[in-house]
């Protein structure tokens, strides 16, 4: 039983990230309908950004992170013009290839600038552990967990009380109309990618620095966040979040119970299989968007 | 105030749809668009609008002022800048937002608290009030028809382009609709084109009326004259009809041919 809820903890722990990395997807997926196959290289490449300012270029912390941040917006502004205006008017399935290829593009270039070296980021919010009863967390693994929530809760404040944020929504579900209100969706699609990018660089440098900086990172765009987003619904962003949980104690409780026997390695397919369940029996997810079908 | 001018408009730079068409709406009044289905009036509206854009259309030759300033080739969001407003046809709600949201979506382009803007349009549908925190895509057909006027109402348009208000409506709510097109002009001074094929509703209210068929204006009069204009009453409004829609211009052939035989 304590074992049982140590790994449920854990999982939740966990799912907060894995809803936050997600929630990048989410907000892409909302505005532009694009899955955006390069989410998980752009948080990999962010974490290194980070560390190569805190550890090559000595600068402190938190300077490192808010420089990261500035880049991930203007990344985001650079995405919008140079990748998905001018694919403008193109199939839908032009753009997800072109952010597949930017995704292996990024990757090159993690490769040519940090190698394949594993590093950790310095520390910056502590590590050691909280006994609750039976259970205990990893502190840094909570803080982790509250500043994806804090996300969360600033993200829905701003759909539902600013105006960008409604912009936001009226775009992502009807362009012609956007437009006929004087809403410059290109400038929506600007904003939600960057929003999207700094979430990226937010849950990168939180997996970084939960685990280490390595090229592996990437993976997690595809093989955690996009079951997570398929089974909260992929214009949901509390779906997003508890999508997150579901598939985060699912892999380590699962996991936990079945990698002694099947000799490890369950919980890294756990979520895929979650996925693949998910796609069969409810293929927009539990907070997705039913077609609202009147007679 | 609107001058349309030898319209000309092609989709994919191929397909001709408007083929020269020129209209105008004087401020303050209320002009009328009928014609059959497909004889180009949604176009006539999108050129307006600038939303021909948005379809891969454009106007290849001809032009359209707005007071001074030439549109036909700005965009949608500059045009609705200038106070011209379109409600798209089909009730185009946005679905998962709430009325409220809706009508907020509307006044986009406005600064500052709304709150007058939204007692405004409330004071004009005092259902859409009752419905605020409702989810738009349950609500019913008449109830979002009045959503997407009440969403262009709250901009305080110059000039609004409306496209089938009735459509698919009950005679009852089509009244009121239409009543309330009547009011909304007469206090707020919006000048209104108004596309039908309920051409009696229309011609209710309007001061001017013309008639498209296959992209071309084919009768422009004042409304009380088209009322009375033994082709429209025959194939608009419905008086007379043999149970079959033809165009305006094959009764014209089949009025000579008549008139030679006798
Ligand atoms: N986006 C488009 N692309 C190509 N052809 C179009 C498009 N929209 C309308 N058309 C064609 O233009 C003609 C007029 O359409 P429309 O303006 O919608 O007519 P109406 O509103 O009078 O029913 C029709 O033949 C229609 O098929
Ligand atoms: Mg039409």
């Amino acid at each position: 039983m304590d074992q049982f809820l140590q790994f449920l903890v854990n999982g939740i722990m966990i799912g907060g990230i894995y809803g936050l990395v997600a929630l990048g997807l989410v907000l892409v997926y909302k505005s532009s309908r694009v899955l955006n196959l390069a989410h998980g290289s752009f948080l990999m490449i962010l974490a290194w950004l980070c560390w190569s300012f805190a550890e090559q270029l000595g600068l402190p912390i938190w300077l490192s992170i808010l420089l990261v941040l500035v880049i991930s917006v203007l990344a985001g502004l650079g995405v919008e013009r140079f990748m998905l205006r001018p694919l403008i008017g193109q199939p839908i399935l032009a753009v997800i290839i072109a952010t597949l290829a930017l995704g292996y593009l990024l990757e090159g270039v993690a490769i040519m600038a940090w190698g394949a070296d594993t590093k950790g980021l310095p520390e910056f919010i502590p590590r050691e552990a909280i006994w609750l009863g039976p259970v205990s967390i990893a502190q840094h693994y909570l803080w982790a967990f509250g500043i994806a929530i804090l996300l969360f809760v600033l993200l829905y404040l701003f759909f539902r009380y600013t105006k960008m944020g409604l912009g936001m929504q009226i775009v992502s579900e009807d362009q012609q109309v956007a437009r006929s209100l004087g809403i410059r969706v290109k400038n929506i699609l600007a904003q939600s990618w960057a929003f999207a990018l700094v979430i990226a660089a937010i849950s990168g440098i939180l997996y970084a620095s939960l685990n280490s900086v390595n090229n592996g990172n990437a993976l997690i765009g595809l093989t955690k966040a996009l079951p997570v987003m398929l089974l909260g619904g992929l214009e949901s962003l509390y779906g997003a979040l508890v999508g997150g949980i579901i598939v985060g104690v699912f892999e380590i409780v699962v996991g936990g119970y079945m990698d002694p026997w099947v000799g490890g390695g369950f919980s890294n397919v756990a979520p895929l299989f979650l996925m693949l369940v998910i796609l069969l029996i409810r293929p927009y997810g539990i907070f997705g968007w039913q077609r609202i079908e009147r007679i | 105030m609107l001058v349309m001018n030898a319209v000309e408009v092609r989709y994919l730079d191929v397909i001709l749809v408007l083929r020269g068409v020129s209209l105008e709406v004087p401020p303050g009044e209320i002009v009328a668009l009928l014609g059959a289905n497909g004889a180009g009036k949604s176009t006539a509206l999108k050129a307006i609008s600038g939303l021909l854009e948005t379809e891969e259309g454009k106007v290849t030759d001809g032009s359209i002022y707005f007071n001074d300033t030439r549109i036909d080739r700005m965009s949608p969001e500059d045009i609705v800048r200038l106070g011209i407003v379109q409600v798209i046809e089909g009730r185009r709600v946005i679905e998962h937002l709430t009325t409220e949201q809706n009508l907020r979506g509307g006044a986009y382009l406005r600064h500052g608290d709304v709150k007058r803007e939204l007692d405004m349009v409330y004071s004009y549908f005092p259902r859409l009030k009752e419905l605020r925190h409702a989810t738009a895509g349950y609500l019913s057909g008449g109830e979002q028809q009045m959503l997407v006027m009440g969403r262009a109402m709250i901009a305080h348009p110059k000039l609004m382009l409306l496209d089938e208000p009735s459509m698919g409506l009950a005679p009852l709510l089509t009244k009121e609709i239409f009543d309330m097109i009547q009011r909304f002009n007469s206090e707020e001074k919006t000048a209104m084109l108004i596309v039908e094929q309920n051409a009696r509703a229309a011609l209710s209210v309007a001061e001017h009326g013309y008639v498209i068929e296959n992209g071309r204006v084919v009768l422009d009069a004042p409304a009380a004259k088209l009322t009375d204009n033994p082709d429209v009453k025959e194939f608009y409004l419905g008086v007379g009809t043999r149970g079959e829609k033809k165009s305006y211009r094959e009764v014209k052939h089949y009025r000579r041919r008549k008139r030679w035989l006798a």
